[in-house]
């Protein structure tokens, strides 16, 4: 299928990502379905197959292309707002527990590789306004999606996206701290964009991993 | 810069009713975007605004003065459509110039060059000016629709799902443009949109059309905080709000006339399952990678969100509460009951 729901409004398209599965479940069929809408994507693949430049960055299923993402693009092609990448002071040493961000020690899963270059990757979800946080920034945006918000800081590293309640709004101007799951980081070799291997890829949460069928 | 009036506004086409009876304020310097499925009259509303259209019944007033009956070119409001409709023939110059040279407008062409000059610099698309319109990309075409709109300083822009037609991803990048634009020159703004992300993120006022009605006008979070109706609540919130049946609550707590109580997914609250005020239930399914755990009780599906991530496995027990003051509760007619 090329796209089939690309022009779609919306609430239709989330309605029929609904059924197109409900239907693939129905008929037991094998389906390779083309998109460029990410969220398509996650409600209804069993794997993602994620390209660009004609190259097949990484296919693996939702979970894994979401939390693990191979490259520097996936990471922020796929999410919405996308992950947040900061350069990291330096390189990393192979079996490093610790990277300096802009002079701050910042604790890591252990990295297997080293990296002349190299990037931190971290989801907004997995990004604590903390006040005690070393990271510090300043409020630019706040945008309001109801459910959540999502506050736009600019630091010394450049801007990242953080996500907050619904009732955690700050307004334009404010300073913060910053602080990160740690097993929910990553780092990038800066150089080729690919993920380093290291202990981050074994904490993977329980569960299916599975989007699923639901939107 | 400034206010538009509508009151009253009524548009038929032959037994449709497109818009009905909608009165709408837009202050000098707002952005309010209209929000509503395909079908409930954003896009006659804006044609209404622009006087593309006349309407059946109802007046139109722009910056106080009537405009009902004002030719379309006299109303001094830019029209920026889904579909750019660029001039093909005519470079990324050309088609900014266009309005400019108007004889109407009477522009010299050293202050043409030095409008478009200062429009292609805040949209970033300098580089882009010698282009013809087909050799852009659907971003650069997006931009350069919302510069022919601007370089003729008009009093009120109309934007009609001008980010639609992009892909989600070029969409989002875009989504901050209207915005920049709206801080940086305090333009008015009626924007039509039906991706409610739009419309939360972008508009000072959202007003929700249903079937040519507005049924509910206000902030952002007065909206989706405070819904007036069903209709409206539903409208706005992804994953959408659980709408659950009266017979799950205590009938001591609800006020009468109750036939649905909603209540937001982030709203609900999970905990072990032996707390007091407790309600059991069966998960069906929970997905971490949108911390999303769908959750049934005698077939009514009920959609909870988390903010950090939880582990629970399809059939399990889970012990929610539904806080009263999460709680909305609505007639039958979808009309909301205040608490």
């Amino acid at each position: 299928m090329d796209e089939p729901l690309g022009t779609l409004d919306a609430d239709f398209r989330e309605l029929m990502c609904l059924e197109l599965r409900k239907l693939h479940n129905a008929l037991n069929a094998t389906t390779v379905y083309v998109t460029h809408d990410q969220r398509e994507a996650m409600a209804m693949a069993d794997d993602i197959v994620v390209m660009s430049g004609g190259e097949v960055l990484q296919s693996a299923s939702p979970h894994e292309v979401y939390h693990f993402p191979a490259t520097v693009f996936v990471g922020s092609f796929i999410g919405s707002p996308p992950m947040n990448f900061l350069a990291v002071d330096g390189g990393v040493e192979a079996g490093a527990e610790s990277v300096s961000l802009s002079g701050v020690a910042v604790s890591v899963p252990r990295t297997a590789t080293s990296a002349a270059k190299a990037l931190l990757g971290v989801r907004p979800e997995h990004v604590v306004i903390d006040e005690r946080g070393a990271l510090r920034g300043r409020v630019i945006a706040d945008e309001y999606l109801g459910s959540h918000q999502i506050l736009v800081v600019e630091t010394a590293l450049g801007v990242m996206r953080v996500r907050v309640g619904k009732d955690e709004g700050l307004v334009a101007g404010s300073q913060v701290g910053m602080s990160f799951a740690k097993e929910r980081t990553l780092l990038y070799d800066a150089s080729s964009g690919k993920l380093l291997p290291g202990a981050a890829r074994q904490m993977a949460v329980n569960g299916s991993g599975n989007g699923g069928a639901y939107v | 810069m400034s206010e538009i009036r509508l009151r009253g506004v009524t548009k038929r086409f032959g037994d449709i009713v497109a818009v009905d009876d909608v009165s709408l304020d837009v202050k000098e310097g707002e952005f309010v975007v209209l929000l509503g499925p395909s079908g409930a009259g954003k896009t006659t509303t804006l044609r209404l605004i622009a006087g593309l259209e006349r309407p059946d019944d109802g007046e139109i007033f722009i910056d106080g003065a009537a405009a009902t009956d004002m030719h379309p070119a006299d109303r001094d409001v830019a029209f920026i459509f889904q579909q750019y409709s660029l001039y093909p023939h005519l470079t990324v110059f050309g088609n900014l110039a266009f309005p400019l040279r108007s004889p109407r407008r009477r522009v010299s062409e050293a202050e043409v060059a030095a409008r478009v000059q200062s429009v292609v610099q805040m949209l970033h698309i300098e580089s882009k000016l010698g282009n013809l319109a087909t050799r852009l990309s659907g971003g650069e075409m997006q931009r350069v629709a919302i510069g022919r709109a601007l370089v003729r300083q008009p009093k009120v822009f109309l934007m009609d799902e001008p980010l639609s037609s992009l892909d989600a991803k070029l969409r989002e990048e875009l989504r901050i443009e209207p915005k920049r634009l709206h801080r940086t020159i305090g333009a008015t703004i009626i924007y039509v949109t039906h991706d409610q992300v739009e419309a939360t993120t972008l508009a000072d006022r959202i007003g929700i059309l249903e079937h040519g009605r507005i049924v509910q006008v206000g902030a952002p979070r007065d909206v989706y905080g405070n819904p007036a109706s069903l209709g409206a609540a539903q409208r706005l919130g992804s994953p959408p709000i659980n709408l659950l049946p009266p017979v799950l609550f205590d009938p001591a707590t609800m006020p009468a006339g109750t036939s649905t109580v909603a209540i937001r997914p982030e709203d609900i609250v999970l905990h072990a399952h032996d707390t007091r005020d407790v309600l059991n239930l069966r998960v069906l399914e929970y997905s971490p990678l949108r911390h999303l755990l769908i959750m049934e009780r005698d077939g009514t599906a009920i959609v909870a969100t988390t903010m950090t991530e939880r582990n629970f496995t399809p059939g399990q027990t889970v012990g929610v509460s539904l806080p009263l003051r999460s709680l909305l509760y609505f007639r039958s007619d979808g009309r909301r009951i205040p608490a």
